[in-house]
């Protein structure tokens, strides 16, 4: 029996055929699993940096950590001192938006975050009429604290 | 006078016919390719050599023939029929190989996978030919252009076929210069051969450490019949890149291998008695030999220019042609084609990649193969 039909008879195209898939199988799969294989061995090597990630991606967040994180800034600070120093050129209550817009003129970084976060420390309060004034207080008692 | 004669008839002289002549020239033309002409010289030297010892005429039946059962030539032969050769020189093979670049650029293993479509198509054409299906499977891993696979899966399914599989087998490895550039060549355009390959990302100690462990438990789940070869190559590897075992990786490649590979040689050229080889099978096995092998080849290069319309940045198709497991010598041959183009474009060390991939993809061919065939 020759051609074709010899191919037929001894099931040749399905021999072929699957065989061409099992090599090909193998050799994707291994070569899908060894282009990973560094990425997971980076994640071992450094297992305790991802599990603390992990752990602060499904911890709930403390409910004092807002002036917590406020007081670790480096920054604040200095821009409390900054917004201080604003102020005092400004009549008491004042408007945000100007002590905004004057951040602004004097070149004073991230003035927006920085004035919601002197809102969030309470040393700026509102007076309840749409004004705010600096609580001295509290700036005198953050100074020491910090 | 008559003691004389009696001698006479007992010599080589008298014994033989021209077959025997025609394979002595054979095997003188074997050891002078590899001597002269550098084509693979371990290999070709002891079979060419092999020939030689086999092909002298001698009484049967005095235990000098391989195939007399009491002949110390029979003994050494049964690491070859049994399937005990092939795997010690996976064993070396592994532990010789760096993976490295294999493991930078896994995407070029599928050249590796694409490359060994050859084998099944070749599988198709012995079928039609009129090959037993064990026979069509023993000539079609020829395509895989690796000697030990080819001797290992024709001793498990085709025993009486090991002498001219083998001999084709690796012939065309030691043609693989002269077999391969007109097919890259016809394949590739000019623009295709010149791209430059990036360079590979480091590989870790521990990375090349894992990928013995990863790649024999994975391939040898998926094709079991696998593990005698793969098992060994992986083993080898693993002794190699767990340094504490470094002696055990240098005897295995270099005392190890070489003995097996001088007794491989030996007796598959021996085995190519002139009553045996030299039939009209054995000339249907070389052809689909070489067949197997340019479709290897091409398919190699075809799948590489394939993938280059989704990877960005592209590949140098040629890499294809290394996807045949003649290591290194296919390798190397992309690398010299690559620089007849531009000489400054660096190939070799990217072709290794789909080289070794081929190394594991034939095995796990011959794996599948055998295991359809028991």
């Amino acid at each position: 029996m020759k051609g074709f039909e010899a191919i037929a008879f001894y099931n040749g195209w399905n021999i072929s055929v699957t065989g061409v898939l099992i090599v090909f199988t193998a050799l994707c799969t291994l070569s899908f699993i060894i282009s990973q294989l560094h990425k997971v061995l980076i994640i071992i090597e450094n297992k305790d940096k991802y599990i603390k990630k992990a752990k602060n991606l499904f911890s709930r967040p403390k409910k004092t950590g807002l002036r917590h994180k406020i007081r670790a800034s480096r920054n604040f600070n200095e821009s409390a001192r900054q917004f201080h120093l604003l102020i005092q050129s400004m009549k008491d209550p004042f408007s945000l938006p100007k002590l905004i817009m004057l951040a602004k003129k004097v070149d004073i970084a991230r003035p927006y975050s920085t004035v919601h976060e002197l809102l969030a420390t309470k040393l700026i309060v509102p007076d309840g009429k749409g004004y705010y004034f600096w609580d001295q207080d509290a700036y005198k008692k953050f100074l020491v604290k910090e | 006078m008559e003691l004389l004669m009696d001698f006479f008839s007992n010599t080589g002289f008298a014994l033989a016919d021209y077959r025997n002549f025609i394979m002595l020239a054979i095997g003188c033309i074997f050891i002078y390719l590899g001597i002269a002409k550098h084509y693979e010289p371990l290999l070709l030297v002891p079979i060419g050599f092999g020939i030689l010892v086999g092909n002298i005429p001698v009484f049967k039946g005095l235990g000098l023939g391989i195939y007399e059962d009491n002949s110390v030539l029979h003994y050494l032969y049964l690491g070859v029929t049994q399937g005990v050769y092939p795997p010690l020189i996976f064993l070396g093979i592994g532990a010789m190989t760096d993976f490295s670049t294999l493991l930078a650029r896994p995407v070029l293993m599928l050249l590796g996978a694409a490359a060994q479509a050859g084998i099944f198509i070749t599988f198709l054409g012995a079928l039609a030919l009129g090959f037993s299906p064990k026979e069509a499977a023993s000539i079609g891993i020829i395509g895989g252009a690796d000697g030990p696979t080819a001797i290992f899966l024709t001793a498990q399914l085709a025993k009486d076929l090991i002498g001219p599989i083998a001999v084709a087998a690796y012939s065309y490895m030691a043609l693989v210069p002269v077999i391969q550039p007109p097919i890259m060549k016809l394949l590739t355009t000019r623009k295709e051969r010149l791209i430059r390959m990036e360079e590979p990302r480091t590989v870790s100690k521990l990375e090349k450490m894992i990928f013995p462990i990863l790649a024999l438990m994975l391939c040898c789940f998926i094709a079991p019949a696998a593990i005698p070869l793969l098992g060994m190559l992986c083993f080898g590897n693993l002794l190699k890149e767990a340094v504490v075992t470094e002696r055990l990786a240098v005897a295995a490649r270099t005392a190890v291998i070489d003995t097996v590979t001088i007794l491989l040689g030996l007796t598959v050229g021996a085995s190519t008695q002139a009553d045996v080889f030299l039939t009209s099978k054995s000339v249907g096995i070389f052809v689909l030999g070489a067949a197997s092998f340019c479709v290897a080849t091409a398919c190699g290069l075809l799948f590489a220019k394939f993938l280059n319309l989704f990877l960005r940045p592209k590949i140098n198709p040629l890499l294809g042609a290394a996807g045949v497991s003649a290591v290194p010598d296919s390798a190397r041959v992309v690398q010299i084609v690559g620089q007849q183009e531009d000489p400054t474009n660096f190939l070799l060390m990217h072709a290794m990649a789909p080289n070794i991939s081929g190394v594991i993809g034939s095995a796990v061919a011959a794996g599948v193969l055998w295991s359809f065939m028991m």
